[in-house]
């Protein structure tokens, strides 16, 4: 490369104001360890992966949508009958989403079992925990654009649901849809937090992430015991990363150009809530769980306590890498691998329990 | 072997119908391309990424093999 470059070279005279040389030579010193366990490694990468492909899609999606409840379904509808491969953009957004949901959840747990939040890693985990948050939130506020029944409903449900938390529940409520009714205010907030607020969040969470991904380096897991040499991340990982995302790719076309999303008919607030309305399969634990909880528990709402459950839940999956000390002492934790384990067949199960009932 | 690509691409068009079916009940606002049309998309798109992911495999075996791993 160097050879290649002249003084005075195009190269050059952006290398002197942008360092490229130096972060090309931080790259190809930065090593990615080698072991059993190192086929995890990819989902983090894949996660990214579908994320640039929801930004890029989203952007071309924003130039035609409109975020009214007159005009919302009809721009959707434009998009898929009269825009140039309008209909494949909007599928690939869809499907992206859905693949960037499950990379995530991917990652997470095998970041989970294999203990990568040990000491010094601890804001990874943090970071990546509230980047679920973020992603979760990008599809809440998504479902809602296309302004069809089942949009409509599921986000009516969707947002009352932090109506059972003591103090901010009310409150909870009216940020979410902006009046008493789903309807334009909601609409506009639901496209405000998910073109604006959302991205920016995503993009300094995700920037911390990798930035101190890159100053520790990938985690090796206590059961990894045999080490290989490892693997150059320049140009070796990034070639081993690039097939992945070619792969993902494929897998993002077929599915997009073989099952394009479809969309119900406009949503008629005064019509009544359709049979069978379920949320996406990701919101899926929460909505069974809500299903099959009790009326109530000793005078105790039934909705609340799952709240509460799936609050604390939430609180102990962020303070994970403070409460396991065994793995913070390079130990193995037995006990944190049988929850995560737990809690993958709890997901598993509620939403295949959902889908079949 | 074409005979298997008919009924693999068969199946995909009856999950596909009956998906949209049942997600939007109303499919017909949509006009989507015709199957054959996205079937050859498809099929054109992945080939293409195909051979980009082998060139991309045969690039890592050599840096690989360069770098005695």
């Amino acid at each position: 490369m160097h050879q290649s470059t002249q003084n005075g070279s195009p190269f050059n005279w952006l290398d002197e104001r942008v360092p490229i040389s130096k972060l090309v030579q931080f790259l190809s010193r930065k090593e990615v360890p080698r072991h059993k366990h190192t086929f995890w490694y990819y989902f983090g990468g894949l996660t990214l992966f579908f994320f640039l492909v929801q930004v890029v899609t989203g952007i071309l999606l924003a130039l035609h949508y409109r975020p009214s409840p007159e005009a919302a379904h009809e721009s959707v509808v434009y998009i898929v009958n009269e825009v140039a491969h309008g209909w494949l953009i909007r599928s690939i957004h869809s499907w992206s989403a859905n693949l960037m949901v499950a990379m995530l959840l991917v990652h997470m747990f095998s970041a989970f079992l294999l203990k990568a939040y040990r000491r010094p890693r601890e804001l990874i985990w943090i970071s990546g925990v509230l980047l679920l948050l973020v992603v979760l939130g990008f599809c809440f506020t998504g479902y809602l654009l296309p302004w069809d029944t089942v949009a409509y409903f599921a986000t009516l449900i969707g947002t009352e649901v932090p109506k059972t938390l003591p103090i901010i529940g009310d409150w909870g409520v009216s940020v979410l849809k902006g009046s008493q009714e789903i309807g334009a205010e909601t609409l506009a907030r639901m496209y405000t937090i998910h073109i604006v607020i959302l991205p920016l969040t995503a993009i300094v969470v995700i920037g911390f992430h990798i930035l101190l991904n890159q100053i520790h380096g990938s985690s090796i897991p206590t059961t990894a015991l045999e080490q290989k040499p490892p693997i150059p991340f320049f140009p070796n990982f990034v070639l081993r990363d690039a097939l992945a995302w070619t792969l993902g790719f494929i897998s993002l076309v077929a599915l997009s150009v073989l099952l394009p999303t479809g969309i119900g008919e406009k949503a008629d607030p005064f019509a009544s809530a359709p049979a069978g309305i379920r949320p996406e399969w990701y919101f899926l634990p929460l909505y069974q769980s809500l299903r099959i909880a009790p009326a109530s528990v000793f005078g105790i709402s039934g909705e609340f306590l799952v709240n509460a459950l799936v609050a604390a839940v939430g609180v102990f999956w962020l303070l994970v890498p403070f409460l396991d000390r065994s793995a913070a002492e390079n130990r193995r934790s037995r006990l944190f691998t049988a929850i995560g384990i737990l809690l993958i067949f709890y997901i598993a199960g509620t939403v295949l329990l959902a889908y079949t009932t | 072997m074409i005979q298997a690509t008919r009924i693999a691409f068969g199946v995909l068009f009856l999950i596909s119908d009956s998906l949209l079916a049942q997600e939007s009940g109303t499919s017909n606002q949509l006009q989507f391309p015709d199957f054959t049309t996205r079937a050859i998309i498809a099929a054109s798109s992945i080939a293409a990424f195909l051979v980009l992911a082998f060139l991309l495999y045969r690039k890592r075996k050599e840096v690989d093999r360069r770098a005695g791993l």
